[in-house]
């Protein structure tokens, strides 16, 4: 049961409380910043993780299965005669792996540098070439002659030591693309009940001696001089209209990284009414933007591909300007990216795509937008690629 | 109606800080920072360690924000339950508890004059409370200022009911005691 002094000692605290000044929120929006950051990077770094860990599984499969020789096989039928029955059928899942399916341009003959080259005699396949095609020739390739790749032929061929040559396919080491996208969700309409604080009152300034002393005072004690104004902030913002242009450099037939350059247009309708005003503004936010992901192809067949990938995007607002008056938006927005996407390949090199994305803004803005109003977003690109 | 009017605001609140919105979280961090600030400066009696502790409340606060249900309690009750629960955490983790049983006999309670006491300052008061041992302290700010029951001190704290009602009247008899030296001291 609570005394008097219990009661005593309560009242004092809840008077010290009511006139307490504490904290500081500039302080704490950095350190709530950095905590939002760092418990991020903890959900990222293990689905960055695995994310990478599905990625080289499925290089492994990719390069560990190829049906070239099956190809080989169905092209000439010579070596097809030659050679025991195929062990096993390729399941047609891990086709879908295999980067020889990938662009077939280029069409092999027997005069297009193929070497199968056989140590356990059974078949004599380079003798038989040679009987097709005297007046071409072909040196099996050193190991040093990067022109060609090999093909682990044995697990389709009973003949363990039998291993195939081709020439190697130039990928296209560079791309270069433009696109345009708006965001797919409805427009956000959102109401912010602001107290605004008007300046300090200044009445007509007369210099005398005691100048100083009313202008600490002033600065001491502003809330005698502070008239106070409830206005209402109400925002319909629309999705962002966005354009860019990207580079990609392919470190294999299907992995890839995409970087560029990306401007965004964030349009808000504000509406600003106290009671005894109300009037519209149109608050426009212009954004760049750097994204870097990483993107791989899953599947693809003949000119269609189709992939998928995932990275971060960092922003930056160049200019702000809400009605006649010009804002400042000092904040980087960081957002993470997952896109999937079709691409067509209208020759070999030039494409068309179509990118879905969806995306995740981490940072905090100071000026309310699209963006920092529904952090998730899920969007569309569609653009041209070059690929060099 | 004015409970009803604190739960929209609260629930308002409570709300746009969920989405994200900076001001709204700026609003109820300038509300509360004072209480937040005060239930730790009692809680450790470290006005440096208060300090860093009302930033990882604020953010225990931010990160929970969405679970908060205005129907249940307000906003202000729900933000001290939440920084109560930190600060035992924090002390439990840096085991400053120590419960013993007060089997000793019972001191009678000296109470001061209510003058006299109103003449003390907000600040001695503080001290004073910031200076009682971590367990006493801890108990006498749960009963006291939070009113929790004895059960559930005996709950949170992991102790039975009856440690910590003797926890506290140990706190009390000390409190009693500085309070009335002080007020000898100063002839008040």
């Amino acid at each position: 049961m609570k005394t008097d002094f219990d009661k005593y000692i309560s009242d004092q605290i809840q008077n010290i409380e009511e006139n307490l000044q504490v904290g500081n929120w500039g302080k704490f929006q950095t350190r709530y910043a950095r905590h939002r950051g760092v418990k991020m990077v903890r959900i990222i770094i293990p689905v960055a993780a695995a994310a990478a860990a599905i990625i080289v599984l499925l290089l492994s499969v990719s390069n560990n299965i190829d049906n070239r020789p099956l190809q080989l096989r169905n092209h000439y039928p010579l070596i097809a005669e030659n050679t025991p029955t195929i062990i096993t059928e390729i399941p047609a899942f891990r086709k879908v792996f295999m980067p020889s399916l990938k662009r077939e341009h280029h069409e092999p003959t027997i005069s297009d540098n193929l070497h199968i080259a056989d140590s356990q005699q059974q078949i004599d396949t380079d003798a038989l070439i040679r009987e097709k095609s005297e007046s071409e020739k072909f040196e099996p390739p050193t190991k040093r002659d990067t022109t060609y790749q090999s093909i682990p032929s044995y697990d389709y061929f009973k003949t363990d030591n039998a291993t195939a040559y081709m020439p190697k396919k130039k990928l296209p080491k560079v791309s270069i693309g433009v696109s345009g996208g708006q965001g797919l969700a409805n427009r956000n309409q959102i109401h912010i009940y602001q107290l605004r604080m008007a300046s300090a009152y200044q009445g007509p300034r007369d210099y005398t001696s005691n100048e100083k002393q009313r202008d600490s005072i002033l600065t001491e004690k502003p809330l005698n001089n502070i008239l106070v104004e409830n206005e209402e902030h109400s925002y319909n913002h629309r999705p962002p209209i966005t354009f860019g242009i990207s580079l990609g450099i392919n470190f294999t037939q299907r992995l890839g990284l995409i970087t560029g350059l990306d401007y965004s247009l964030y349009l808000s309708n504000k509406e600003i009414s106290s009671i005894v005003t109300k009037r519209n503004e149109m608050q426009q936010l212009h954004y760049l933007g750097l994204p870097l992901r990483v993107n791989y192809t899953i599947y693809s067949k003949n000119s269609f591909e189709w992939n998928a990938g995932g990275g971060v995007k960092v922003e930056k607002c160049i200019y702000a300007k809400s009605g006649a008056e010009v804002l400042k938006e000092s904040n980087f927005l960081l957002s993470a990216l997952l896109t999937t996407g079709i691409q067509y390949n209208i020759t070999r090199n030039l494409s068309i795509y179509f990118e879905p994305y969806c995306s995740y803004l981490f940072s905090d803005t100071r000026l309310p937008s699209y963006r920092s109003e529904k952090p998730f977003e899920v969007s569309a690109s569609l653009g041209i690629r070059v690929n060099l | 109606m004015k409970d009803k009017n604190l739960a929209n605001r609260d629930a308002l609140l409570a709300a746009k800080c969920t989405k994200g919105d900076n001001r709204a979280r700026e609003q109820l961090y300038k509300d509360y920072a004072a209480r937040v600030y005060m239930l730790c400066m009692r809680y450790t009696g470290d006005f440096t360690l208060a300090e860093d502790l009302m930033q990882d409340c604020f953010i225990r606060i931010f990160d929970n924000i969405r679970k908060y249900d205005s129907s249940k309690a307000s906003l202000k009750t729900w933000i001290s339950r939440i920084t109560v629960n930190l600060l035992i955490d924090h002390l439990r983790r840096n085991k400053k508890f120590i419960f013993v049983s007060i089997d000793e006999q019972r001191l009678d309670i000296v109470e001061p004059e209510y003058d006299s006491l109103m003449q003390i300052p907000q600040d001695v008061i503080l001290k004073m409370i910031a200076e009682l041992p971590d367990s006493k302290r801890t108990v006498f700010n749960l009963f006291c200022l939070e009113n929790y029951t004895h059960k559930e001190i005996a709950e949170l704290l992991g102790i039975k009911e009856k440690t910590s009602s003797s926890i506290l009247y140990k706190a009390r008899v000390i409190l009693a005691d500085r309070v009335n030296a002080y007020i000898k001291e100063k002839g008040l």
